[in-house]
């Protein structure tokens, strides 16, 4: 069984598949490798950020309208090192994320597959979501390698789901309503792929051109084709945790009396989650982008409170900052309240979404002391406070 | 209720352009969310009090400015994040060039020599010839260049780029009044761009902005900008098609939203007044893969068919939709036992561009050695049929700014200047020598290449500025020198 939620839910309910493959069978470093291994081997993100992903669902995730009905969770952590060697820390964190759980070979996944689909498709008010993380090869379409990718040299993607084949397949064959496929994998590709003339990948269902059920069916990708996609050995990947910040509240948007995310802007927390942190990792060659269709209204999570906000503050011109006293004072509660003394370069600082009083006090008297209304608002504010 | 009043200001490059703009209320509530031009003033009503308005552009950025709004009304102004030059205003908007303050921290004049080209092809009757670069005006402050040029309404485009360590490629020109094309030399950090960031721009504003919101996925942002566009499309609608790009996109925003209703017989019309562009083509069938019944098929059989004749789809969505729309087809055609070559063959050729494409750009990229032989491995160095090809403009200085191509004899303050090129080439038994563009100056031939690179470097050095090419005896370039005052 890889079912870890089970709701028993009666009404309208959001069903989840998540997998995540780290340990392939046939690559460099796994059990048997084979020859044909694409230059791919062991990974360690993916298992972490799958549980990361579950761990979300279970215990944040909201949406009254399709509350959490069933998490079917799948995870191959990389294989072992040789006999002798201690398994590094990021390997032995993915085999403990990985307890259990089954392992995503194709025979597992297919299973749990077709028992995702059937609940999916049995409400026309279901959320299904999908996410995969792990390698993926790019041909026209991106095939999402599986822990037994490769067994059968002659038919190489036997074990690898076809992406946009399942994105067609479901929305043909789906009732629910919103449909959210997640591919955290590498869109590069394999010269020995190129060489390919039609492979093709799994889909688990055929797809029909003149039948679309979903209001809403994007397609959500941790990279643009021919990049890679990247991952501390032992965290989850940096797509993913764009992707939890984003649904935190990164992309969020207050409509009514609540906050919530929704298909129409959880893209847009992606991107600005992504820029940050491949700043802060120094990466340039990771840009997520999306596709599928949309309606782009539907709400896919619920949040509790106030999302934080990543604000950034400049000071023009930008040296009065070495000089500055700055603090961010919460209205609606003044015990919550940030400063920083006397440092060159811009203030980045998260505060909860909401009013506050900034002020820029120069105790040398250099500059004039200033004040600012702040209102952080996702995915990102910028401030710039003009001093005299 | 009361009006209030909201602009944004980017720069005078940007006009015309749709941003998602919204107003927030003190409890954060997004309570307005309308379509905002820039340099189109819009009026929202909302009751008196505080709110936060905000803009989302194209790049995925937000200016945001709070404001109060009384019984008599209000008004504001959004100001978006300078772009490091004037020239570059609307790349800045659009993401496809840093904004001023990154782009300047990473700025590095080009200080290696410069070897890189570009030329134009057109489509005519089924086939790509070559042609002279059109007249333009070009900007660079020595990492970027700029080049403005007249579009074209009536055939297809493309534009080919290469270099000594530039990977030869191709984007097919956006049928518009004027396109921008962007070359940032030497942007090897990126190991996608394989030694050259190239983007291009249309003129028209509306569509890109739209094109670009449906690029980086902002849906909720692209709903409100492709509403607006449409709305303010209405000949198209009708019938009456003065903008092919506007049209297009238009009708691939549609189909992003399965809108197809909306669409109504419009797409037909659009097909048949384009016969030369494919993505009409493409749009159309892909409305009629939507309905039901065997005369839809068939004819969506015929649309993908007539837009694989009629060459490349422009934008990189039409190129994938086409390359989808055959294989739905081709699959089906083998379901019922009955294989269609026709489709077969189309597929096959429309998988060649699939296989060499350049996918995260909103303009259909490939790499190639030619139009008609597109490969992902492609090729770098100059080709031997330089006749029709413009080197990278270059000046006396690392800042330039002028016509493109510069006349011989023609002084302009901080114009790009005229390099005579010479060239050392194999013929059958011997080497022979020769200047580009000058009929006057025959070929002179050389028993020895060593003999003839010799004669060459003596003569261009005594033209410089100048460069001399250095090829191999299978064609490929082996070399690229230039000659300064």
């Amino acid at each position: 069984m890889t079912a870890i939620h089970e709701a028993g839910q009666r009404g309208p309910a959001t069903h989840a598949l998540v997998i995540g493959v780290g340990g392939y069978k046939h690559l460099a470093g796994g059990e048997e490798p084979g020859e044909q291994n694409l230059g791919l081997g062991q990974l360690t993100s993916p298992a972490l950020s799958a549980r990361a992903i579950a761990d979300w669902l279970l215990h944040e995730f909201d949406n009254t309208k399709a509350p959490l009905g069933t998490v079917e969770l799948l995870i191959s952590p990389p294989y072992k090192p040789k006999r002798g060697r201690r398994a590094p820390r990021g390997v032995q964190r993915a085999r403990r994320a990985a307890r259990g759980v089954e392992r995503a070979t194709m025979a597992n996944v297919s299973a749990a597959f077709r028992r995702w689909f059937d609940r999916c498709r049995a409400r026309k008010g279901n959320v299904a979501l999908f996410f995969f993380c792990g390698h993926g090869v790019r041909k026209t379409n991106l095939f999402l390698l599986l822990e037994d990718f490769g067994e059968d040299p002659n038919q190489l993607f036997r074990n690898a789901i076809d992406f946009e084949g399942v994105h067609r397949g479901l929305a043909s064959r789906c009732r629910a309503r919103v449909q959210c496929l997640f591919a955290d994998a590498c869109r590069q590709v394999a010269p020995e792929v190129l060489e390919l003339i039609d492979p093709r990948g799994e889909s688990f269902l055929d797809g029909r051109h003149d039948v679309f059920f979903p209001e809403d069916a994007p397609l959500f990708y941790s990279t643009m084709p021919t990049q890679s996609a990247y991952g501390l050995s032992d965290e989850p990947t940096l797509y993913t945790q764009a992707l939890l910040w984003a649904l935190r509240g990164g992309a969020g948007r207050k409509l009514g009396d609540s906050w919530v995310v929704t298909t129409g802007y959880l893209q847009d927390g992606i991107r600005a989650a992504m820029d940050r942190i491949s700043r802060q990792q120094r990466i340039k060659d990771q840009s997520p982008m999306s596709g599928g269709q949309w309606s782009g209204g539907s709400v896919i999570n619920v949040l509790r409170r106030e999302p934080l906000v990543p604000v950034k503050v400049s000071l023009k011109p930008p040296q009065a900052a070495g000089h500055a006293e700055l603090s961010l004072v919460s209205i609606a509660d003044p015990r919550c309240r940030f400063d920083r003394r006397r440092r060159r370069g811009d203030w980045e600082v998260e505060l909860r979404a909401g009013d506050y009083d900034g002020r820029a006090h120069f105790p040398g008297g250099k500059y004039r002391d200033g004040q600012w209304r702040v209102k952080p608002y996702p995915p990102v504010t910028e401030e710039l406070w003009q001093v005299i | 209720m009361s009006e209030l009043r909201v602009g944004i200001r980017v720069t005078s490059a940007t006009k015309g352009a749709i941003t998602s703009a919204e107003v927030i209320d003190e409890g954060m509530e997004v309570v307005r969310v309308f379509p905002l031009t820039v340099g189109q003033p819009a009026a929202v009503q909302v009751e008196p009090g505080k709110y936060l308005v905000r803009a989302i552009l194209p790049s995925g950025r937000v200016v945001a400015q709070e404001t109060t709004v009384d019984e008599t009304g209000g008004e504001l102004e959004l100001v978006a994040r300078d772009s490091a030059h004037e020239w570059l205003g609307w790349q800045t908007f659009a993401a496809d060039v840093a904004p001023a303050a990154e782009y300047w921290d990473e700025f590095r004049r080009i200080r290696r020599r410069l070897t890189f080209w570009h030329r134009v092809w057109q489509r005519s009757r089924g086939r790509w010839t070559l042609r002279r670069w059109p007249d333009s005006r070009v900007d660079s402050d020595g990492q970027t260049w700029n080049y403005g040029l007249r579009g074209s309404l009536k055939a297809l485009r493309l534009l080919q780029v290469g270099g000594m360590e530039a990977a030869w490629r191709f984007v097919v020109l956006p049928p518009a009044k004027r396109v921008s094309v962007v070359i940032e030399p030497f942007a090897d950090e990126l190991a996608s761009d394989r030694g050259v960031g190239l983007s291009v721009e249309s003129d028209d504003r509306a569509s890109e902005a739209v094109l670009r919101y449906l690029g980086g996925g902002s849906w909720g942002a692209a709903s409100v900008a492709g509403d607006e566009l449409l709305k303010r499309a209405k000949k198209m609608l009708r019938g009456e098609l003065e903008n092919p790009m506007g049209a297009a996109v238009g009708g691939y925003y549609l189909l992003r939203r399965r809108a197809f209703e909306r669409m109504g017989p419009w797409p037909r019309n659009f097909a048949e007044r384009t016969d030369w562009l494919p993505d009409s083509a493409v749009i159309h069938a892909w409305q009629l893969l939507s309905r039901k019944g065997p005369k839809a098929i068939e004819l969506a059989r015929t649309r993908l068919l007539q837009a694989a004749e009629r060459g490349i789809p422009f934008l990189t969505q039409g190129l994938r939709l086409l390359s989808e729309g055959l294989r739905l087809l081709v699959d089906g055609a083998h379901k019922t036992g009955s294989p269609d070559d026709e489709l077969e063959l189309a597929l096959t050729s429309v998988r060649r561009y699939s296989d060499a494409a350049v996918w995260s750009q909103p303009f259909t990229t490939f790499y190639g050695i030619d139009p008609e032989t597109p490969t992902v491995a492609s090729r770098t160095g100059v080709p031997l049929d330089w006749e029709i090809l413009e080197f990278l403009a270059e000046g006396e200085g690392p800042e330039l700014h002028g016509s493109f191509p510069p006349r011989r004899g023609a002084v302009a303050e901080q114009g790009p200047i005229v390099r005579a090129t010479f060239r050392v080439t194999p013929s059958p038994d011997r080497w022979q020598v020769e200047v580009k563009g000058d009929p006057a100056a025959k070929p002179k031939y050389y028993e020895t290449k060593e003999a003839a690179i010799g004669a060459a470097r003596e003569r261009a050095r005594q033209r410089a500025p100048s460069r001399l090419i250095i090829y191999k005896r299978d064609g490929s370039t082996q070399d690229l020198h230039t000659y300064d005052r």
